[in-house]
């Protein structure tokens, strides 16, 4: 079992040429080089005799529909003789025929020697075309085969932390009958996750029944990500045609979920709920911290009485408190396609940072007490109601990490913002306030924030910034957004600036000290 | 049709010379004068000139793989600005792209002005129309739509400088709002 070697394509050349991995001889119970989840366990077989064909398949459709039932016969063999039951079956999703040109211009020297031939009364240099005609027959003769094929896919550790790098094996196994002279397999990785070690790509020759195995290592990152589909290009023998092909695999599944890290307190406004807790409200009453002095009146706690005054002047006074109450805040984090912004070219994904400070702000908050609920701006609907306890921790942790509409990817559909308004000012609490996550991309983003804001739920801004100053057209969109944070501030919102470089808990202490300044 | 035709005559054509091969007689029938034999010398060399000039505009189309290794590309803020600055070049006057980008940097222009200035929007707009909003003469100049105010020799360095004047005139702009901008805050 080796690692599959080749990463380049050949651009233009010989199809012979270029390094082949190593290949394991027949058979399709190959053991997957890394223990965990077998994706293929589950696969299941019927689907390959009934491959739907839904692409462009340009000649020879009663080919097609024999290879697919060979593909099954094969399958149903191999099951039959693994005890493993090991059969990776595929569906095609798409196939196209293409013409590589490769050979295209062999005539002219047909065309040469005969002509050079007449001319110069030459029987030697005329009989000399039979040479092209012989390579022409070579190029055109055969047709790409249509690839009959199985994948087997493991990872490592189907459950890795953000940051893990897990490997991943792909196997390989020609089932039909018909020689693959060169096939070309891509692997279809999710988009958001990168590939840190190895192609994740092979290149190969397989005989009926032989098999290639490659692996690569990509890095985790939060999220849930499937792998399912697999590209394949198959040649024939001269390179004149090749056959495209996207082929549906069985599903290999890697979930990320990260941690329980909170950041510092977070600094909340003054709305609150009638439950005691954390945030100290302008009303006297029960508390720690002194609010004022008030005459004494029957029934007040003994606990409570200014024993200096009455020693002083002989006059009973009850001390009152800052009363503390919980809040309920929910933490609206922003995933319009606006968001999904990189700072720079290698910088971070600030979409992901939003998501991360999402998780962060909630934790830090259940921790301190306050109710707290989770919403996306996003076209697929996220939402969390407000709550505390465990178990409402443990559920937003999983909605966080895997929920499809907080993927790294950008989202295909768009937001109705008026219509999301109207949903989300329905769904909170009266006393609820947000906590808005949001790079404020656009003018929208500062529209909600301010809509919340007026139909008093306070709203603080938590902005990642995405802008960076090293060319003038991103020089530009920084003063833009400055602008735009601005604005927010002089509606009486709460912004912080979350810099690049910047821990989260540094960003909300240094906004902390300002707001009480 | 016609494929499958002419390679059928050609396959007739093979099996009529392997059979000259064998019996020369086969051939006595065809023409050979010089002029037939020439003609045909000119048909086939101009079938070859054919073929080079069919494989010089024919490229190859191998499919091209996609870079599954690597992770998505995202935007960063104001990218789609550089894409408009770079368009303009020396030599192509197009004014309506220019307007459209004088028009989006003045629009961030009259907020900043407003917010550092704390004026309304018309005093602001006119600030920048006068070109009093900014100490940088090419910052001015790239709304005022004037000649700088700075010195002979610095303009003729703008007009030799490889940089059309329009574009240097919106970084300048751009770094005036910018400084403007991040100055001290509110």
């Amino acid at each position: 079992m080796s690692d599959g070697d080749r990463s380049d394509e050949p651009d233009g050349g010989d199809p012979e040429s270029g390094r082949r991995p190593e290949r394991s001889d027949g058979g399709a119970d190959l053991e997957a080089a890394a223990s965990g989840s077998d994706a293929t366990a589950s696969a299941d077989e019927s689907t390959a005799g009934e491959s739907p064909e839904s692409g462009a398949v340009s000649g020879g459709a009663a080919t097609d529909v024999a290879a697919g039932r060979s593909a099954a016969d094969e399958e149903s063999e191999i099951d039959e003789g693994s005890a493993a039951g090991e059969a990776g079956a595929t569906t095609v999703r798409e196939m196209h025929l293409v013409s590589t040109n490769h050979w295209v211009g062999v005539a002219t020297v047909s065309f040469l020697t005969a002509g050079l031939g007449v001319v110069l009364r030459s029987r030697p240099l005329f009989l000399a075309a039979v040479v092209g005609v012989g390579y022409l027959a070579y190029a055109n003769a055969t047709e790409a085969p249509e690839p009959s094929i199985s994948v087997t896919r493991s990872v490592a550790d189907p459950d890795p932390e953000p940051g893990d790098r897990v490997r991943v094996t792909v196997t390989v196994t020609n089932t039909g009958d018909e020689v693959l002279s060169d096939l070309r397999i891509v692997e279809q990785v999710p988009d958001a996750i990168a590939v840190v070690d190895g192609p994740a790509r092979t290149a190969t020759a397989l005989r009926p029944g032989a098999s290639v195995t490659f692996a690569y290592t990509v890095l985790a990152r939060r999220g849930r990500f499937t792998f399912e589909g697999i590209d394949v290009i198959a040649r024939n023998v001269s390179g004149s045609r090749e056959r495209v092909l996207d082929l549906a695999t069985a599903e290999t599944t890697i979930t990320c979920l990260p941690g329980l890290d909170a950041t510092d307190t977070v600094p909340l406004q003054g709305l609150t709920s009638p439950y005691t807790g954390r945030v100290s409200t302008d009303s006297a009453g029960e508390g720690v911290e002194f609010a004022s002095l008030r005459e004494y009146h029957h029934g007040d706690a003994l606990s409570r009485l200014d024993w200096n005054r009455y020693a002083r002047d002989g006059e009973l006074a009850t001390m009152e408190f800052r009363e503390e109450r919980m809040a309920t805040v929910v933490v609206l984090v922003e995933l319009r396609r606006a968001a999904y912004l990189q700072v720079g070219e290698d910088g971070p994904h600030v979409a992901d940072r939003s998501i991360d400070a999402t998780r962060r702000l909630f934790n830090s908050l259940i921790a301190t007490g306050d109710r707290v609920g989770v919403a996306a701006l996003a076209p697929d609907d996220v939402w969390l109601a407000p709550g505390a306890g465990p178990t409402h921790q443990a559920e937003a942790r999983r909605l966080l990490a895997t929920h499809p509409a907080l993927s790294p990817t950008p989202p295909s559909g768009r937001l109705y913002v008026p219509g999301y308004l109207k949903t989300l000012l329905s769904r909170l609490d009266d006393d609820a306030q947000i906590v808005f996550v949001s790079p404020v991309p656009d003018i929208t983003s500062a529209y909600i924030a301010r809509a919340l804001h007026v139909r008093d739920h306070p709203v603080t801004v938590v902005s990642p910034d995405p802008t960076r100053t090293d060319t003038p057209g991103r020089t530009l969109a920084a003063a833009e957004r400055s602008n735009r944070l601005a604005s927010l501030r002089r509606a009486g919102i709460r912004v912080v600036d979350w810099e690049g470089d910047e821990r989260l808990a540094e960003a909300l202490e240094r906004a902390r000290r300002r707001w009480s300044a | 049709m016609i494929r499958r035709g002419v390679a059928a005559a050609g396959v007739v054509l093979a099996v009529v010379g392997l059979v000259a091969v064998a019996v020369p007689s086969v051939t006595t029938m065809l023409p050979t004068d010089d002029a037939v034999v020439t003609v045909l010398a000119v048909v086939l060399l101009l079938g070859a000139l054919r073929e080079v000039q069919r494989r010089r505009h024919t490229e190859f189309e191998y499919t091209e793989t996609s870079d599954t290794e690597l992770t998505l590309e995202l935007p960063t803020p104001g990218d789609e600005y550089d894409r408009e600055l770079s368009r303009v070049t020396v030599t192509r006057f197009n004014q309506v792209q220019r307007q459209h980008l004088r028009d989006e940097v003045r629009e961030v222009a009259v907020e900043t002005v407003q917010r550092r200035e704390r004026c309304t929007e018309e005093e602001a707009t006119e600030m920048i129309q006068e070109g009093s909003w900014t100490d940088d003469p090419f910052a001015a100049a790239f709304f005022t739509r004037r000649a700088p105010a700075v010195s002979r020799r610095k303009r003729l360095r703008e007009l030799v400088s490889s940089t059309p004047p329009f574009r240097r005139r919106a970084v300048a702009a751009i770094e005036a709002i910018h400084r403007l901008a991040e100055g001290t805050d509110e």
